[in-house]
């Protein structure tokens, strides 16, 4: 058989971030094999924090792809844009926050960067992806390393038991998306996303009969696997262990990284059916229940913690509840065009409005999230609450800012305007504008129930003499005058008031984010590079 | 030939709930992540019954995939049960509830 | 013939599933499961995929499964009820879900008729079923052209894979210190 050499389409900026990872996830393996431990210990953050740097550089650089690029394997567009940078910044936030704690657990610092640079990789690939084998393949690279970075203190035994679980949890979850993708590919006959949704604008209103069924159950098995991955309500019995198990910045970054990644495919998947006029209405039900499901019992169930991780678990629950709802918005875009609505320009700035309304809330959230975990991983105790008990007389920077990131994500600070307030405004906004009041009020009152948690902790900060009687706190001072801790602490600090400045500029100046992909956004069909092939 | 995409993929789904009722019921941390191995191949079938009936001679592509994830899962997993079990060897078991699930 | 050896085969992969399901011993289990991907590479031969059942066989059947036998054996976990915690009460409801998710997906599985013309990607590998290759070079062929980016990022995947089994099960002291072992202990 005679075949000329295959030379693929590589768009070299398209890929540059990939490579930066890629070799800073390699550089830190090679560092760590010839530099001994307090070598390592001091080296490796420097060089994942330039990997990721680098990567994050090379997003904010103008120029970056649009559309599908690298064999139609990635697609990019303004939310998948932010979404990476997103990501990126709560990797950096994560590693900033490792010298600390590798000092503070003894872990293996080699492993540690390492795992959290190829961590950033895949979200990054999960995030671009518009392949669904790719797509698994980078979900399973972002999985693996979060699995052992969980369990990765080998002195705790809730870490390996918060490993275990999550892993279970996770490889179930993984197993719902390729039966998915099987169903995808037998209904549309092919992986690529690009070409499905090629296929269901083309015949989506005269597919086989079994073909169609096919299609829904491609549907609901993905989402359930990314249910499980985004932690929506019915599938969020892993979070609150998970999150309580492992340790701080690595909770930040499940909390954060792997959510906003898992949400930018879903994006992708989603809109790969939009085209596809019968799926848009089970579908907009479907991802509704989930929201509402997830909204009231996420935050329900957490008024009742006594720990500061699991009630932050359950707290994001009810925040990835938030975010869906834009998802249902998206879904229900095509089918409020065909009905005469709205016309084939607005759906384009529609488009735009709900991405950029949907990425400013995964920044508000990874932000706030980053100042909430990282105070609370300033005071240690493992979350207890016992350690937040009158800590504004104890640490008032500690409290104010940890008060800060509470309001900010009760969405209740609007004056002045914080970015988790910024946030929900415009996702509530754009619900009610496409006559999805009814989702936007249950969104209001679950917020107005998230208050009380909220606010119940500020109380505990302010209000209550601090209790001298209770050990945590001091065991945590303890365990740190022991290891010595070093500079990792004004590092942390910074990042602390980097991230409290963040959600207040952005909070006034919303455009300031959302204005980082406004080269890039051209909703450009998907089907552009299709026709080249 | 009559065609065996339909029984195959009656015994995919049925294989892959047999799974899923592994992983509810199973108490032994192995035989759990025997019953996600289950689903996996369960999912392996659906593809290759799918890429036969559509005559796409590829099909075997996304169980290559899967055989790969499956067994980097294998190594990892089998890793962090090893961990949990040396973190939990000198404890009785019903002593260990450190997390309620 | 080939009906009648399907349905053979049908039920002797469902009684072995329910093996695995049902067996308190998890070695037994374990050699269930291989049985069930046995049967499955014979599925896959009655369906002309000889690469991949052989590569059921060698990689599942063989590598993975010898891994969980291995590991069983190594931590004695025969009969060990390991998880008192895990998704306690879950029992009953997750039958339930479980059934229910049954009904639906087969519910879904019609007839199915292939009718509708083929889309970019299997145009190209249509021509070589058609020229008479072998199913293993058309994998290779997809393999390196259409999915070489997958295929990239599995090389990734096996290196996050190593590192973290290596992480995961490399022995540490009560400190979370490395144990490294001396050479003359390992020798005496």
């Amino acid at each position: 058989m005679e075949t000329a050499a295959y030379v693929p389409a590589i768009n070299l900026h398209g890929i540059l971030p990939f490579i930066s990872l890629l070799a800073g996830g390699m550089l830190c393996l090679a560092a760590d094999a010839m530099s001994g431990k307090e070598g390592s210990r001091r080296i490796l953050p420097v060089i994942s924090f330039v990997a990721l740097a680098a990567a994050l550089v090379s997003f904010l650089l103008p120029g970056y792809p649009t559309g599908s690029f690298l064999e139609n394997t990635f697609y990019s567009d303004s939310f998948s844009r932010l979404g990476c940078i997103v990501i990126l910044v709560s990797a950096i936030a994560t590693t900033l926050m490792g010298p600390r704690q590798v000092i503070r657990r003894n872990l293996p610092s080699g492993e540690y960067y390492t795992l959290i640079v190829f961590a950033a990789l895949g979200m990054v690939l999960l995030a671009l992806a518009n392949e669904m084998l790719s797509a698994f393949v980078a979900l399973e690279i972002m999985s693996l390393s979060l699995y052992v970075l969980t369990g990765i203190d080998r002195r705790s035994g809730k870490s390996a038991e918060a490993s275990f679980k999550y892993f279970i949890l996770g490889a179930f979850a993984s197993a719902f998306f390729v039966f998915g993708s099987g169903f995808l590919f037998g209904s549309t006959r092919t992986t690529f996303l690009a070409d499905a949704h090629n296929y269901f604008a083309t015949r989506g209103g005269n597919m086989p009969e079994g073909a169609e069924m096919w299609a829904f159950i491609a549907f609901g098995l993905v989402f359930v696997g990314l249910c499980f991955k985004l932690s929506l309500a019915p599938f969020h019995m892993w979070a609150p262990d998970v999150y309580e198990g492992a340790n701080t910045p690595t909770t930040l970054y499940i909390a954060t990284g792997s959510k906003v990644a898992a949400f930018a495919f879903l994006i992708h998947f989603a809109h790969a059916f939009s085209s596809w006029q019968i799926f848009t209405a089970p579908v907009t039900f479907i991802v509704g229940l989930i929201a509402v499901a997830s909204m009231t019992w996420g935050n329900i169930a957490a008024i009742v913690q006594s720990n500061l991780k699991r009630m932050l678990a359950y707290s994001s629950v009810a925040q990835t509840g938030y975010m869906m709802i834009a998802v249902m918005v998206l879904v229900a875009l095509p089918s409020l065009q065909a009905a005469g609505n709205l016309n084939a320009t607005t759906i384009a700035n529609d488009t735009t409005l709900i991405y950029n309304a949907i990425s400013l809330y995964l920044a508000g959230y990874t932000i706030i999230s980053i100042l909430a975990f990282g105070i609370a991983f300033h005071i240690g105790g493992e979350g207890s609450m016992a350690a937040y008990r009158g800590l504004f007389h104890r640490k008032p920077f500690a409290a104010v800012g940890m008060a800060i990131a509470m309001f900010s994500l009760s969405g209740l600070g609007f004056l002045p305007p914080t970015i988790g307030f910024i946030g929900k405004f415009y996702l509530f906004k754009e619900a009610v504008r496409f006559n999805m009041t009814g989702i936007a009020v249950i969104g209001i009152l679950t917020s107005v129930i998230a208050a009380f948690y909220y606010l119940s902790l500020i109380v505990t900060m302010f209000m209550k003499a601090p209790d001298e009687e209770n050990g945590i706190e001091l065991a945590g001072r303890r365990e740190e005058r022991i290891a010595g801790l070093g500079g990792g602490d004004a590092i942390v600090r910074v990042m602390l008031a980097t991230a409290t400045a963040l959600i207040f500029v952005l909070g006034l100046y919303p455009g300031l984010f959302t204005g980082l992909a406004a080269k890039a956004v051209t909703t450009k069909p998907m089907t552009t590079a299709m026709v080249k092939k | 030939m009559t065609s065996l995409l339909q029984p195959n993929l009656i015994l995919a789904t049925l294989l892959f709930t047999i799974g899923i009722l592994g992983v509810m019921w199973k108490r032994n941390a192995i035989a759990l992540f025997m019953s996600v191995e289950l689903m996996l191949n369960a999912a392996n079938l659906a593809f290759v019954s799918f890429a036969h009936e559509l005559g796409i001679m590829s099909g075997g592509i996304l169980v290559l995939f899967v055989m790969t994830v499956a067994a980097a899962e294998a190594g990892v997993g089998l890793a962090i049960f090893i961990a949990l079990f040396r973190a939990r060897r000198h404890i009785r078991v019903d002593e260990h509830d450190t997390l309620h699930g | 013939m080939v009906l009648f050896l399907y349905s053979i085969l049908f039920v002797i992969t469902v009684a072995l599933a329910v093996g695995v399901l049902l067996n308190k011993d998890t070695v037994r289990s374990a050699m269930c499961l291989v049985g069930v991907m046995m049967c499955l590479a014979a599925n896959y031969l009655l369906m002309q995929q000889e690469f991949v059942a052989f590569i059921q066989i060698v990689v599942y059947a063989g590598a993975i499964m010898v891994l969980f036998l291995f590991v069983i054996m190594l931590l004695n976990l025969r009969e060990v009820e390991v998880l008192p915690w895990y998704l306690r009460n879950a029992r009953f409801w997750g039958g339930v879900l479980a059934l229910l998710f049954f009904f639906v997906v087969g519910f879904g599985i019609n007839v199915f008729r292939s009718s509708h013309g083929i889309p970019g990607v299997v145009a190209k590998e249509q021509a070589l079923a058609e020229s008479g290759t072998p199913e293993v070079i058309i994998l290779a062929t997809q393999m390196m052209t259409t999915y070489i980016v997958p295929f990239l990022l599995t090389s990734v995947l096996l290196l996050v894979a190593v590192i973290g089994a290596i992480v995961m099960a490399r022995r540490r002291d009560e400190d979370g210190n490395e144990i490294v072992l001396d050479p003359e202990e390992v020798d005496a």
